[in-house]
């Protein structure tokens, strides 16, 4: 129970220390959210100075702008406590409300591309370390170096040639449809799997090289069996690597999102930081860092649960203290 | 290990299998239920699309005006004059007192009438609540005459009011309508809008009352994507019809289609070249116009805009209107001109290939945003020729606020429309303290001229000061005119009654667009 509170006031803390460092750069960053919204110049024909910069002047003290910038976070703080993330300047609507709308298609899409990084990624992974330094272990290792110096956004546009354009197998649209997840969802598995596949590689190979494996094997145990045995015990470190990456994936699909018109939040982030539209951003990245904190304190219990070394040594040390005591 | 990868693979396969179809039915039947609605309906790909269905927030008109939505009083065509739209005519009753009458027959979505007092009551209430409204109904007093007729009192004598009421700023809606949800809106459009989703969609359905042509596409599907290549993509896979803002870069992709094909017009707006004054080595006219002989706008337009522009040199020569303006000063390039003028200013060649005066080098720095960057590297590659220090610094447009409001700026692009008010336009360019005079320019004889402009009866006295106006001030070059903003938009083959216009909010939907088969 301790350490679930220790680890939850280091949560507090890096909540916190998040979103003032957001707040005070989105701040700091040139422009004028008054200017977006009341149009650029080469959108309007023509301007009255005077009335213009009245108005813009209106629209900052009613957002607040016009306070110093600690009393305008203490005041954010006091909403965000009451659950209330503001309302967007750009649409005048519930920025929780527009974040609910979008965070269902962007975790759509994480668990999408997460499913093929985790099942490409082991399965290439698995099979490189198996047929280590044979052909197929450096084609596997070739398509991982080559998808991985490839940048998500010239993956995705090949790929929409390819499919929508040449093969008229896909259809660009701004709807989140199960019909549209696969494109994505395979460009940002992808685009991740590589990385993972060579950790798998990496581990696996280590993990045959173990002295209880050679010593199952020489007792004449069935390989199959070893391997699957040395492959549990591999792959348990990789569950902090797919945790990272669906963190990742959550927060940071605003090129894939962006260019498969997927409308999702990484997409209404990326298009509220251009209109500075502060609420908006404050709250995604208030959610956002929320879900990676969420994360990694899942992990870490997960751990303590899925590895009996961990559970073993806990039981080892409460023994310790009860003996001591 | 071969066994679980084909496994694997297998069940990849099966699920974008799965996925490829949203429903259970037979795929024939599915084909033919796609066909028909794709028959139907004219998808439109957009960079945006509207953030509310509010026809007073900023730019929301402008998208409801463009599909069809939303209505003006009267529309510009594309020979640049004036016709008349929601309204059925006006007639300039005396220099300050026009006559609009309205059609009796048009009706707002909800049935209730456009009469008089509901114009009334929707201009004002954009002139209340839109603050780009308030340029175009400023100095108007709307008064009812009877109750299809309005009488509007202007403040200066010879007001264009049927231009000013063109503009998308001023479409006409119920004012005591919510307009908070697809069914609280009211607007008068032959396309009434039945679905919306902020920033993602927008669906419009053929309006069945509409008082005008019937159009003849029965569903429209305004979408955003955001991205210029996916929309591009999207125009040449079929599934989009209409794609706008096509980059010029995105021309080639183009070239060999038979799915869509690229339409360009140049827009009624001037790339423009503004210099900060207040910079000793900007101040000088001789400089300034050094720096303007010394632009071949020809290569420049090759270079930044592949070639799908015209050269202009003075910033009223991107009207129709004023089309004789194009090149009435600095008709060709010149270097020499161009040498000479930084010479006789004392700016003298060093061997580093520099201008240098009193040990100062002339230096400009040029900053450019969105999709102006070829356009600023080309000027630095053309202005180093003369031996000008030339920097381009590209970002977003917040910098160039930002280094606007410090003042320490030497040059920026931008692209203002040029057409209106001659008034309008010309005092908000050059007046001292307007909006868009970012250079401080002030000229006692421009000023002038503003003031007879402004007091002049007679249009084509009127006419007659903005030509010497925009001349006056391309020869003193407190700005420099390169070419009108390229407009492309990329179309579907198979749509017809697609029209170009250098005011793209007018031309995207129109009553008599079909598709080819029919």
């Amino acid at each position: 129970m301790a350490v679930l509170l220790r680890k939850l006031m280091e949560a507090l803390l890096t909540l916190i220390c998040a979103t003032v460092i957001l707040f005070m750069l989105i701040r700091l960053a040139p422009g004028d959210p008054a200017v977006l919204l009341l149009g650029q110049p080469s959108e309007v024909a023509a301007m009255h100075t005077e009335v213009y910069e009245q108005k813009a002047a209106e629209l900052r003290e009613q957002w607040g702008l016009d306070q110093p910038m600690a009393i305008q976070y203490v005041s954010w703080l006091g909403r965000l406590v009451q659950l209330d993330l503001g309302t967007s300047l750009h649409t005048g609507r519930a920025v929780s409300a527009e974040l609910a709308e979008r965070l269902p298609a962007t975790l759509q899409l994480t668990a999408a591309a997460l499913a093929v990084q985790l099942l490409l990624g082991f399965w290439l992974g698995i099979v490189s370390a198996l047929k280590a330094g044979t052909f197929s272990d450096q084609l596997i290792r070739l398509a991982c170096v080559t998808l991985a110096s490839t940048p998500a956004f010239v993956t995705g546009l090949c790929a929409l040639l390819l499919f929508a354009v040449t093969l008229g197998a896909y259809e660009i649209s701004s709807e989140a449809s199960w019909s549209r997840l696969w494109l994505p969802a395979l460009t940002m598995g992808l685009a991740s799997m590589p990385q993972f596949a060579r950790m798998v590689r990496a581990n696996m190979l280590a993990e045959l090289g173990q002295t209880y494996v050679l010593a199952a094997l020489s007792r004449g145990l069935a390989r199959r069996r070893v391997i699957g045995q040395a492959s549990r015990n591999a792959l348990l470190p990789l569950v902090t690597v797919t945790a990272l990456s669906a963190a990742t994936f959550a927060s940071g699909a605003v090129v894939i999102e962006s260019l498969f018109a997927w409308p999702g939040i990484g997409k209404y982030a990326l298009d509220s930081i251009l209109r500075k539209d502060y609420p908006v951003i404050q709250g995604y990245a208030f959610v956002m860092v929320t879900l990676v904190i969420l994360i990694h304190l899942c992990v870490d219990v997960l751990y303590a649960y899925i590895d009996p070394r961990l559970q073993r040594k806990r039981r080892q040390v409460t023994r310790g203290v009860n003996e001591h005591a | 290990m071969r066994r679980s990868g084909f496994i694997v693979i297998l069940a990849g396969m099966l699920i974008m299998a799965a996925c490829s179809s949203n429903t259970g039915a037979p795929a024939a039947d599915t084909d033919n239920a796609q066909a028909q609605e794709q028959a139907e309906e004219l998808v439109i790909a957009d960079q945006q699309i509207a953030a509310s269905l509010d026809p007073v927030e900023p730019l929301t008109t402008s998208y409801l005006v463009s599909v069809g939505a939303a209505e003006t009083l009267f529309k510009v065509n594309a020979d640049g004059e004036v016709d008349a739209a929601l309204a059925a005519s006006a007639r300039e009753l005396d220099p300050n007192r026009w006559e609009i009458t309205l059609r009796e027959e048009a009706r707002f979505w909800s049935g209730k009438a456009i009469d008089a007092d509901a114009v009334i009551a929707s201009l004002e209430r954009s002139r209340e609540l839109d603050l780009q409204a308030q340029p175009f109904l400023d100095g108007l007093r709307l008064e009812k005459s009877d109750d299809y007729t309005i009488h509007v009192h202007t403040e200066r004598s010879h007001v264009p009011v049927p231009l000013n009421l063109s503009y998308y700023q001023t479409a006409i809606h119920n004012a005591e309508a919510e307009h908070d949800a697809v069914e609280s809106m009211d607007l008068t459009g032959m396309y009434q809008v039945i679905e919306f989703v902020p920033k993602q969609k927008m669906v419009l359905a053929a309006y069945e009352d509409y008082w005008g042509t019937k159009p003849t596409i029965e569903r429209i599907l305004h979408e955003e994507i955001s991205d210029e290549q996916t929309r591009m993509l999207s125009v040449l896979s079929g599934r989009s019809h209409i794609a706008l803002k096509v980059p010029v870069t995105s021309l080639a992709q183009f070239q060999d289609s038979d799915t869509a094909e690229v339409v360009a017009s140049q827009a009624a707006n001037t790339q423009t070249i503004y210099f900060n004054l207040a910079r000793p080595q900007l101040a000088d006219e001789r400089v300034r116009q050094a720096l303007s002989w010394a632009i071949d706008r020809e290569e420049l337009i090759i270079l930044a805009a592949e070639g799908q522009s015209v050269p202009v040199t003075t910033w009223l020569g991107s009207n129709p209107a004023y089309a004789e303006a194009s090149d009435s000063v600095y008709p060709s390039f010149s270097n020499e001109t161009a040498e000479q003028l930084l010479d006789e200013a004392g700016w003298q060649l060093a061997d580093d290939g520099i201008r240098y005066k009193d040990g100062l080098p002339l230096s400009v720095r040029l900053m450019t945003w969105g999709g102006d960057k070829a356009l600023g590297e080309a000027l630095q590659s053309q202005w180093s020729r003369v031996g000008i220090n030339a920097e381009v610094r590209h970002g977003d447009y917040s910098l160039i606020q930002t280094a606007r409001e410090t003042g320490d700026w030497d040059a920026s692009i931008e692209a203002w429309s040029t057409f209106g008010d001659p008034y309008t336009l010309l005092s908000g360019q050059y007046a001292p303290g307007s909006s868009a005079n970012y250079g401080g320019y002030d000229d006692a004889q421009t000023n002038e001229w503003l003031a007879q402009l402004a007091e002049s009866a007679d249009p084509a006295e009127q006419r007659e000061w903005a030509l010497k106006i925009n001349e006056r001030v391309a020869q003193q070059a407190p700005v420099i005119s390169l070419f009108p903003r390229p407009q492309l938009t990329a179309v579907s083959t198979k749509l017809q009654g697609f029209e170009q216009h250098f005011r793209q909010f007018e031309n995207i939907v129109k009553a008599n667009m079909r598709w080819e088969a029919e």
